[in-house]
């Protein structure tokens, strides 16, 4: 297991067989539950529902509300949550994933990366890229996942919950015509996560 | 200010009947207050229906153009550049109008000399404090400098232009916590909510008032971001390297923006004229309280230049629209479809 955590005992998705399945949730219970990426627990209703993400978000006036769809989504396990993220476009061509934060328990066992790619695969095809911000010790993992850095994007510094830690983000996209990974993906969500153990 | 930097001839005010040049809104409701800190702040600029005549002028038609609709207005001058123009433009364009200038614990810019009758409140900084949390329950806005702005405006006895606003823009491409050029240049017109809520207590309170002066024409609009010093700014920030690290907001540019169109004037932005270093932490803090008796109301919105420039009929630097190139394009739709305005125009609080 990643992250140190230890695997609580009965835990594992090969005890659980039940399959992964991924739901569109309420706005204010997906603030709730994923605040703790943020460490934002303790100021849950100021997880605001769409970041501009420096420059991202083209919309602009009343197009923020008529033509942004804002879909928070939840991965489920045996009846249970275990991982959140959301996702919405920036353009009439483009997408950006915000948050995507896995129980520690579960982590490294592909639930993030099949649940970003069922996020995907809610859009049509015109929706050619997709972007996020990484954690820099996040990287590797999403190049993995067939993201890239935008060329010309360096790591940048990023105020995290209310507290006002900092890290260093930096910008990814995945092009989602041409990257193979992105269809091997999209199958594995689509299939409801074949690779979890029976 | 001299009678040079004035246009010669005045062109006629614009015909009745034009939508609102500037909206802002909560999800769908137009010229609304926030109801829950999930809704999405955003605001809107109606396109221009005509080239600019330039800063100066432009300012001189939406001042008569906001005479028009206040009759007798009491310029609430708290420092910054628009009561400043507007306190000396008005005797020369005819305008019915007074100043009503501030000072609080004996501090406070002069009231400036333009040949208007002028009245000066004495206030202590405890009564600012009172009503800026007072206005930040009201109005959501966590800025104490919109606060004083707002509280000089309380104090009118007219019709009140709030000496309020700025044309704010932003490089997302500089990172300015670290010094560095993080990305390709990305600009962008930035609206604070709290900028609107002025607006927002002007509404709740039913006075009659401008506070949005510099953006009451989308021709208003175009001419600050069309200025000599908006376009430098522009171009130092889609240079790249040094040049940008020095152009992350155009903060420097609007004043240099005022001193080129009103050669006369003192002042480039309100805190200038509030200098004193104890007045000045006390309004950090100050903000900082607002911030707590409020939360939630601090969001911003951002309009893309490359998208604003041209719905102003204004042209656009090559570079600029790398980003939509990046991030996608927008169609536009066809017709603006109406949105529901806030059922009481505004001051509707939230719970
Ligand atoms: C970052 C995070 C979201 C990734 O989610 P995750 O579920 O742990 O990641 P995945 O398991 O889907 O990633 C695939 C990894 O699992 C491994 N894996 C194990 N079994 C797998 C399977 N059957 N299919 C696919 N991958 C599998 C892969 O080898 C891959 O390993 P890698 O770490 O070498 O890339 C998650 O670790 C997390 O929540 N971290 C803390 C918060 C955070 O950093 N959030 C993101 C902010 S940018």
């Amino acid at each position: 297991m990643s992250d140190g955590h230890e695997t609580p005992a009965g835990a594992r998705p090969g005890a659980a067989r039940e399959r992964l399945r991924f739901h569109e949730i309420d706005f204010a219970l997906w603030r709730r539950e994923i605040a703790p990426l943020w460490h934002m627990e303790g100021a849950v209703h100021l997880v605001a529902p769409l970041v501009n993400g420096y420059g991202q978000l083209q919309y602009c006036g009343r197009e923020i509300h008529a033509r942004v769809r804002h879909v928070p989504l939840a991965a489920e396990l045996d009846g249970t949550r275990i991982a959140w993220t959301s996702i919405y476009n920036i353009s009439d061509e483009a997408l950006r994933l915000r948050g995507i934060y896995v129980l520690p328990e579960w982590r490294s066992n592909g639930v993030g990366r099949s649940l970003v790619a069922h996020a995907i695969s809610l859009w049509p095809g015109r929706f050619g890229r997709v972007f996020l911000y990484a954690r820099l010790g996040n990287v590797g993992r999403y190049r993995r996942w067939g993201f890239e850095i935008v060329p010309g994007h360096v790591p940048r510094s990023h105020r995290t919950g209310i507290e006002g830690g900092q890290e260093r983000i930096v910008q990814m996209m995945l092009r989602r015509a041409t990257e193979e990974a992105v269809d091997r993906a999209g199958a594995d969500a689509r299939g409801a996560a074949p690779w979890l153990p029976p | 200010m001299s009678a040079a930097t004035l246009p010669a001839a005045l062109p006629p005010p614009e015909p009745a009947g034009r939508g609102p040049a500037f909206l802002f809104g909560f999800d769908g409701e137009a010229f609304a207050s926030r109801r829950s800190p999930a809704q999405r702040y955003w605001t809107e600029y109606a396109p221009a229906s005509r080239a600019h005549r330039g800063l100066a002028a432009e300012f001189a038609l939406a001042l008569v153009d906001a005479a028009g609709r206040l009759g007798r207005m009491e310029i609430a001058w708290a420092g910054g550049p628009v009561g400043l123009a507007a306190a000396a433009l008005a005797p020369r364009l005819g305008l019915p109008a007074r100043v009503l200038s501030l000072s609080i614990d004996g501090l406070g810019p002069p009231t400036p000399m333009t040949g208007l009758p002028a009245r000066r409140i004495e206030a202590r900084f405890e009564e600012l404090e009172g009503f800026a949390l007072g206005f930040a329950r009201a109005a959501g806005c966590g800025n104490a400098w919109a606060a004083l702005s707002a509280f000089a405006a309380s104090h009118a006895q007219w019709p009140v232009l709030a000496d309020h606003g700025e044309v704010r823009l932003l490089n997302h491409g500089i990172d300015e916590r670290l010094g560095i050029v993080a990305a390709p240049a990305s600009l962008a017109l930035v609206d604070n909510e709290g900028f609107t809520a002025i607006d927002r207590w002007l509404g709740a309170e039913r006075r009659p008032g401008e506070a949005q002066l510099l953006r009451r024409t989308p021709e208003l609009v175009a001419a600050q971001l069309d200025s000599p010093s908006s376009r430098g700014w522009m171009a130092d920030a889609l240079a790249g390297g040094a040049p940008a690290l020095r152009a992350w907001t155009n903060h420097a540019a609007r004043g240099s923006m005022w001193r080129r169109a009103f050669p006369g004037l003192r002042h480039a932005e309100p805190r200038a004229a509030w200098p004193d270093p104890a007045f000045r932490a006390r309004m950090q803090r100050l903000s900082l309280r607002m911030r707590r008796a409020r939360p939630g109301c601090a969001t911003q919105h951002f309009t893309p230049l490359h998208r604003l420039l041209p719905r102003l009929g204004l042209e656009v630097p090559p570079g600029l629209d790398e980003d939509a190139r990046l991030y996608g394009r927008v169609e536009m739709p066809a017709a603006a479809g109406a949105l529901e305005p806030g059922s009481s125009g505004a001051g509707e609080e939230a719970p």
